[in-house]
């Protein structure tokens, strides 16, 4: 199975002494995990309560579809660098809809307008191999630029909070005292397990981060391979973008452009999924965000500016990299 | 053996732009039956196969299967006729395991509204497989974590797994020890038993005579000879290969042996060798040989700075020198001709021109910089002087033949004034013909004064050429013989 | 006649031709185009984009990319008025810089010495220049520069040598001597040797990693230069300078034929790829192309442009 730690490196110890690697590289990202709580609880007074805990879940849940997102591209072997902008664009094609009275057109609006950025993407990786950092930032910039030209750069408003109290309760709605999103995200979270540890395309998918060339010679084909993931991709940023047009009941065309993509590249990153592909999962990925924003949180509650968060998040990223990079080697 | 075969090739025409890789080829394949195909590089043997396992198609031919006319359009095709090909470069997936990897893209699947793979019966199929070969091999475990021969054997695992009328090895034993070899060797032959047609390509003449039932000669893009094992002599065949005799392959004479120039003493490298010392002397050529795993090629790149040192002494001229990287062995004047070319020596895209200058760039400084006339004039003298066929110096590297790059790389070492010469692997990849060549320069550098190092897996060409030859074990030196002393079974035996 | 346009060599008379054509078309569009004021301004930017690429030019000859150059050019923009506060004009403005190649160095020792890739080392060298120097202004413009100090430093920006734009003079000595370190001297022919093969330079002898650093050093340098000349101008210490120009810069290498694969392109190719940038961006400004759409526009130019150079790498 795609999981990490193998069985040799367990053997090659002698009899009686216990092989650390093999369950640190499994399981040390729960251990580091679970001691940063620890640490923010003892150090941050406001933490460790049930209604913060919940209030970081609910942030989180926005950024959770995109990091899925981000982990099917990069376990494939890529990365998706168009993730900040599909989101407000897919905010924007939903909130127009929504403005004119139809709800739920606005969702299939958003999440179609993400996944056919994805589209686009993903045929141009696939079929045409370009490299998939370029192709995506090419993509960041243009998504970024139309959905500033759509609506020359205002936000679109009117949405009426009376009319469409369902779209609403995706976002902030709550269905036993648990946000509505963050049941929607795991949800989600399930779906993309399943698909990535026991459907063929999930173990294609992890061939091709594994070792593209082989991967082709065995028959699996890679333009559809690239052209569905950059696709899902671009979807779970539709889904993003639609849930925020549903929380703000607004359309902001800069409202993708903050740390979306730092955080779904990061979360896979600081999750212990390796960069190169191949090997890891996406409940790795959820950890990682955990660790960002509880991490994110707690430099809130300490009353750190968001621009000094931003620098740590980056630094813990870089870091995390680091050691990933080393790991591999 | 059947009396139909189960598989023919006939007037197979394949084109590509600029070159007629295959022009009319007639092949015969039986059911248990091995069969070995010979040929340079070039002369068409991979291209037949991609056509058979359904990666190419022929521009013109016919192709029979089991007697009925067939066309392979893709290589699932391939797999459902019971073709499978066994490649020279590994095809697997290093961050996957066994299972994961004989499955690949043919994953059993259960269940009716989601169709989820059955990773048990992967598993428990793959035991299977590896039991049935004989091979202690888990199925969960990582291909990463296990060593090379071990993915041989995998390869030949999923191959077999997946068909099992007609299987193909490209070039497969150029990685393997000869433990490893023999144990290919006998379960090919088991294979042979069970009916399967097997088609072997090699171009290691040494080799195909223990498993060969038939061989086919393949000289550019025809068949130019075929016939049964036992009626095929090794001369028969080179002679086939070539289209011409071959007097004397090694142009190895006599000549008059300088002072010392290198001496090696003691030299450790934990994980790789130990207690290494040897003499080389102007004139010389010192042979080393040794099996796959006895760390040649670490102690060449560690004389030459590339590899590291834990202790011992390298002694240059009578003086202990301490060569910390590649620049400080090319200060002293040692060149290495490195094994791996396109990873280590050469640089694809630029021209020979640039290739031969690379290692001294110093020398082509004038007043406003780099003189690229200079370049141009070096690269002209020394392509004239080691007859490197190519269309101009400024021709890129990546064009020219196997045989012409490795003159280029030694030009290079020339270039720099190397005196001390360590060739790695100098013939490997190159035809015959070509060999003869870097052969005589090898000879003709050494009568010059040059000091030289081969490094070679081929025994003959290390009993052919050398002076001195020293063999090496997993790390060690085993056995130091004069040419006089040397046979094949000395060394043989000092290797195993 | 097929045959003919068959033969001429696409790959080097394309490019120079679509500018001609470029200029031609726009002009035709709205004659001020061509007009001499709009040609300096223009070639102004031109100046300083054509800096930048060439910096990154540098790391992409070398089989790497820098991905910070933007945030780099946001830094110096800050670090250099911040500095005048203190130094005055002069020394401020050297100081300034110094800091853009600071971060360069230490990009280069992550991916020469600690072997980091290059697209991570400069997108986490992106976020800590950014977030630097956010936190140090917190979002705020630098202003309130000494009278004497903002007439100094704004004629290295704004400033004219006779007909031609003082940054655009900077830029042809620069260029000039950036093409002759990479045709003429050793480090230039290293550059190109281990952007087509690190391993085989190591086996010739060169100290890869020492020129790594220098050439990482050399990206940010001159995204530096750049920066100084638009902060010269503005006068203030703008944080949010650079965001626009990363993708500029690397649009504009690969544009102008810098392959991002390593080992092909050089200081020509960046002044062809800045120059088509400029004059496009300039084009369809005084043709009345909104901003959004431009933005729009000329992303995709350079998607193409990177498809064409994948393309022709293939064949």
């Amino acid at each position: 199975m795609n999981s990490e730690g193998s069985k040799i490196q367990l053997q090659q110890r002698s009899a009686g002494s216990v092989n650390w690697g093999f369950y640190w590289e499994r399981y040390g990202i729960f251990v580091v995990f679970i001691i940063i709580l620890i640490l923010i609880s003892i150090s941050v007074p406001n933490f460790l309560s049930l209604n913060n805990f919940l209030n970081v879940l609910h942030t989180m849940a926005f950024v959770l579809f995109v990091t899925y997102g981000q982990t099917l591209v990069i376990l494939s072997g890529g990365m998706d660098l168009s993730h900040g902008s599909l989101v407000s664009i897919s905010c924007m094609a939903a909130a127009a809809l929504v403005a004119l009275g139809h709800p739920w057109l606005g969702l299939l609006a958003g999440l179609s307008t993400g996944a056919f950025c994805g589209l686009i993407s993903g045929t141009i990786i696939g079929i045409i191999r370009l490299n998939p950092i370029i192709t995506t930032l090419g993509m960041l910039y243009i998504a970024g630029g139309l959905a500033l030209y759509f609506t020359d750069g205002k936000t679109i408003v009117g949405i009426d909070l009376e009319k469409m109290q369902d779209f609403h309760f995706l976002a902030e709605g709550e269905l036993l005292h648990i946000p509505f999103v963050v049941i929607l995200a795991f949800v989600f979270f399930l779906l993309t397990h399943i698909l990535l540890q026991h459907t063929r395309f999930g173990n294609h998918l992890y061939a091709l981060g594994g070792n593209e060339a082989s991967a082709e010679i065995s028959g699996i084909n890679f333009a559809r391979m690239k052209i569905i993931i950059f696709t899902l991709s671009g979807l779970s940023c539709g889904i993003a973008g639609s849930l925020l047009c549903a929380r703000m009941l607004s359309g902001e065309p800069r409202v993708g452009a903050g740390t979306f993509l730092l955080e779904s590249i990061g979360a896979v990153v600081v999750g212990g999924n390796d960069i190169f592909g191949g090997t890891g999962n996406v409940g790795r990925t959820v950890i990682g965000l955990m660790i960002l924003h509880f991490l994110g949180n707690a430099l809130n509650l300490m009353g750190i500016s968001t621009f000094a968060q931003q620098v740590v998040v980056g630094v813990v990223v870089l870091l995390f990299c680091y050691i990933g990079l080393t790991r591999n080697k | 053996m059947e009396s139909k075969p189960i598989l023919q090739f006939k007037q197979i025409v394949k084109r590509f732009p600029g070159v007629e890789a295959l022009k009319g080829v007639d092949l015969e394949l039986y059911e248990g039956e091995v069969h070995i195909l010979v040929g340079a590089n070039g002369a068409g043997k991979s291209t037949l196969v991609k056509i058979l396992a359904g990666v190419y198609q022929p521009d013109s031919g016919e192709i029979y299967f089991d007697g009925e006319p067939t066309v392979i359009r893709t290589p699932e095709r391939a797999l459902e006729l019971g073709i499978s090909v066994v490649y020279q470069n590994f095809n697997l997936i290093n961050k996957m395991d066994v299972g994961q990897n004989i499955f690949l893209n043919r994953e059993p699947v259960r269940g009716r509204f989601l169709k989820r793979i059955d990773w048990n019966r992967i598993y428990s199929e793959t035991g299977a497989i590896l039991k049935k070969l004989h091979v202690d091999i888990d199925p969960k475990d990582r291909i990463g974590d296990l060593p090379v021969a071990d993915h041989q054997m995998v390869e030949i695992a999923k191959a077999l797994s997946v068909s099992s009328r007609v299987l193909v090895f490209d070039e497969p034993t150029s990685s393997l020890s000869t433990q490893e070899i023999d144990e290919l060797f006998s379960r090919i032959l088991a294979l042979r038993k069970e009916g399967v047609a097997i088609l072997y390509i090699s171009h290691r003449l040494e080799e195909i005579n223990r498993i060969g039932d038939r061989v086919t000669v393949f000289r550019d893009g025809k068949m130019v000879g075929t016939d049964t094992m036992d009626k095929m002599d090794v001369d028969n065949i080179i002679k086939l290969m070539l289209g011409r005799d071959i007097e004397n392959i090694y142009p190895w004479r006599p000549r008059q042996l300088g002072e010392e120039v290198l001496a090696v003493e003691g030299l450790v490298s934990p994980k790789a060798f130990k207690d290494i010392s040897f003499k080389l002397r102007r004139g010389e050529i010192l042979g080393i040989t040794g099996l796959l795993g006895a760390k040649r090629t670490e102690l060449a790149h560690a004389i030459f700075g590339a590899f590291p040192i834990e202790s011992g002494r390298v002694i240059h001229k009578g003086k202990t020198v301490n060569i910390k990287s590649p620049r400080d062995a090319i200060d002293i004047a040692i060149g290495l001709l490195p094994e791996d070319k396109s990873k280590h020596g050469m640089f694809s895209l630029l021209s020979v021109a640039n290739n031969i200058t690379s290692a001294g760039l110093r020398l082509l400084r004038g007043i406003f910089g780099l003189s690229l006339k200079t370049e141009r004039g070096v690269a002209e003298e020394y392509s004239k002087k080691l007859n490197i066929q190519t269309p101009s110096v400024m021709t890129l590297i990546e064009s020219l033949s196997g045989g012409n790059q490795q003159k280029v790389m030694l030009a290079k070492s020339l270039f720099t004034n190397s005196e001390i010469l360590i060739f790695d692997e100098p013939t490997k990849g190159i035809d015959v013909g070509a060999k003869e060549e870097i052969y005589s320069l090898m000879v003709e550098l050494a009568s010059g004064g040059k000091a030289i190092v081969m490094i070679s897996s081929e025994i003959p060409e290390i009993l052919g050429m050398s002076d001195r030859i020293i063999v090496m074990k997993q790390g060690r030196i085993t056995d130091e013989m004069s040419r006089e002393e040397a046979n094949q079974e000395r060394v043989l035996e000092a290797a195993l | 006649m097929i045959r003919k346009i068959q033969k001429i060599e696409w790959d080097r008379y394309g490019l120079p031709l679509a500018f001609v054509a470029m200029i031609i078309v726009f002009t035709l569009i709205n004659p001020a185009f061509f007009s001499t004021r709009n040609m300096i301004q223009t070639t102004r930017q031109g100046a300083i984009l054509f800096l930048i690429v060439s910096g990154q030019t540098f790391a992409l000859l070398a089989r790497g990319i820098d991905l910070s150059q933007g945030s780099v050019m946001s830094l110096v923009s800050v670090a250099t008025i911040s500095s005048i506060y203190v130094f005055g004009a002069y020394l401020g403005s050297i100081v300034g810089v110094l800091f853009g190649a600071l971060c360069g160095f230490i990009s280069g020792i992550l991916i020469g010495y600690l072997g980091i890739p290059p697209i991570l080392t400069t997108l986490g060298m992106l976020f800590v220049a950014l977030g630097a120097e956010l936190v140090y202004t917190g979002g705020v413009t630098l202003t309130n520069l000494t009278e004497i100090d903002e007439v100094r430093i704004f004629w290295f920006g704004g400033g004219m040598i006779g007909p031609v734009p003082v940054p655009v003079v900077f830029a042809v000595i620069i260029g000039l001597l950036m093409y002759y370190l990479l045709k003429c001297t050793s480090f230039g022919r290293k550059v190109y040797f281990i952007g087509t093969n690190a391993d085989a330079s190591h086996m010739v002898g060169i100290r890869v990693k020492r020129v790594i650093v220098l050439v990482y050093v050399l990206s940010a340098l001159l995204a530096s230069l750049g920066a100084f000349f638009l902060t010269a101008r503005l006068s203030m210490g703008f944080p949010h300078l650079g965001e626009a120009w990363l993708v500029l810069a690397i649009g504009g290498a690969v544009l102008g034929g810098t392959s991002v694969f390593g080992g092909k392109g050089g200081i020509w190719q960046a002044l062809l790829g800045s120059m088509v940038i400029v004059f496009l961006d300039n084009g369809l400004i005084v043709s009345g192309v909104s901003s959004f759409a431009r933005e729009a526009i000329i992303g995709g130019v350079i998607i193409l442009a990177c498809l064409a150079s994948v393309i022709r790498s293939k064949s």
